[in-house]
């Protein structure tokens, strides 16, 4: 049978259900031939007439109903158990495909024109050649913070964790007033400069102070 | 937008991750390729080669967008620089012939140190996408990739 993916799980085609049909079809089928024997001496007789059948010897109804009834509901039993352990091994079995079923919808969702877009708005935000721009506002204008070299390395940091590709290579050259001017730069975006301070550990100060000379 | 990262997902596009996705989904692809096409359970054969031909595209569909996005990204990074470059270096060999054009390129001159900084930031950035894109040997077009290996050794040269 052949497990498939149906939606949003995963199906054996033919169903279980349908084995089990088939299955009762098949024993009825067998039990039918069996009744058929005219005569029922031993086993390998009896198997010798189902192989050979024509021998010409009567059987009564009512042991024809026994045979049927006894040897249908046993081997109906028999055929159910190992198909019950194969099916519950199969059912096992599937487990193996089914993360993959999962990373496929999970790859789905993905956009790649967005995350074209995504990573030139983000790079274009934090870009380490942006910076000396703001070297120049920061000397002329003065930073709203004071800046030591900790707060200044603690940026780098920040900004080393959210663009590292770029920001780990570039960064080790930097001027130390360069790295000042990341300050001064997250200090333009106030919704992030709150968090950003924040979560190093610093007050967001408030009186302006000028840095650069 | 989110990102994938072992089945889960981030929020930060960087270049960083295009690398990390590119791991994932080389990982995604082999690990389905390995996948059986047959298993023996008893009396059943669980059959699941129409299964495999299913998911097999996704992670192949991903990666090729990764292949196809960072040429795309280094390009048009490239496009950008080249263009502020020649920007700066025509107003530099700008003739001088009177008092308002020496002062006009002083200006240039000045500008073009303000900007040098930004200028190498650029260049690292190109050089990244590109280190990425041969890290994962990818196909991108001859041209634009001997326009930055040209571009990227005179800069060099010129600081």
């Amino acid at each position: 049978m052949q497990v498939l993916l149906d939606g949003e799980s995963l199906q054996f085609v033919p169903a279980p259900e349908e084995y089990h049909k088939e299955m009762d079809v098949m024993v009825h089928g067998f039990v039918s031939t069996l009744c058929t024997v005219t005569r029922l001496l031993a086993q390998d007789e009896l198997m010798t007439q189902v192989l050979e059948p024509g021998m010409d010897i009567e059987m009564g109804s009512s042991l024809a109903e026994l045979i049927e009834c006894d040897i249908h509901t046993e081997l109906t039993a028999e055929i159910k158990f190992f198909m019950a352990v194969a099916f519950d091994a199969a059912e096992e079995r599937k487990q193996l495909y089914k993360p993959f079923q999962g990373l496929c919808a999970v790859n789905h969702t993905r956009d790649a024109e967005t995350l074209k877009a995504e990573y030139l708005a983000k790079e274009r935000t934090l870009q380490v050649s942006e910076w000396s721009i703001y070297e120049h506002e920061l000397c002329s204008v003065g930073s709203a913070f004071p800046v030591t070299q900790h707060i200044a390395e603690c940026f780098t940091l920040a900004c080393t964790s959210m663009i590292p590709s770029q920001a780990a290579s570039a960064l080790p050259s930097l001027a130390p007033s360069a790295r000042v001017c990341t300050i001064h730069t997250i200090s333009q975006v106030p919704a992030r400069n709150h968090s950003l301070f924040s979560s190093l550990g610093f007050e967001t100060p408030v009186a302006p102070r000028k840095t650069c000379n | 937008m989110a990102r994938g990262n072992g089945g889960k997902f981030s929020c930060v596009c960087s270049l960083q991750s295009f690398d990390d996705d590119f791991v994932m989904f080389s990982q995604q692809l082999s690990d389905m390729e390995a996948l059986p096409e047959a298993i023996d359970e008893g009396i059943i054969k669980i059959n699941a080669f129409k299964l495999k031909q299913t998911f097999l595209p996704s992670p192949k569909e991903c990666l090729s967008q990764i292949r196809r996005i960072l040429p795309e990204l280094a390009a048009e990074r490239y496009g950008v620089f080249i263009s502020e470059v020649h920007s700066a270096s025509t107003a530099l060999n700008a003739p001088v012939s009177v008092v308002e054009d020496f002062v006009a390129q002083l200006e240039a001159l000045a500008d073009a140190k303000a900007k040098d900084a930004k200028f190498g930031g650029q260049l690292v950035e190109i050089q990244s996408l590109y280190e990425v894109i041969d890290k994962f040997q990818i196909q991108v077009a001859e041209m634009d990739y001997a326009a930055y290996q040209v571009s990227f050794a005179m800069f060099r040269v010129s600081r």
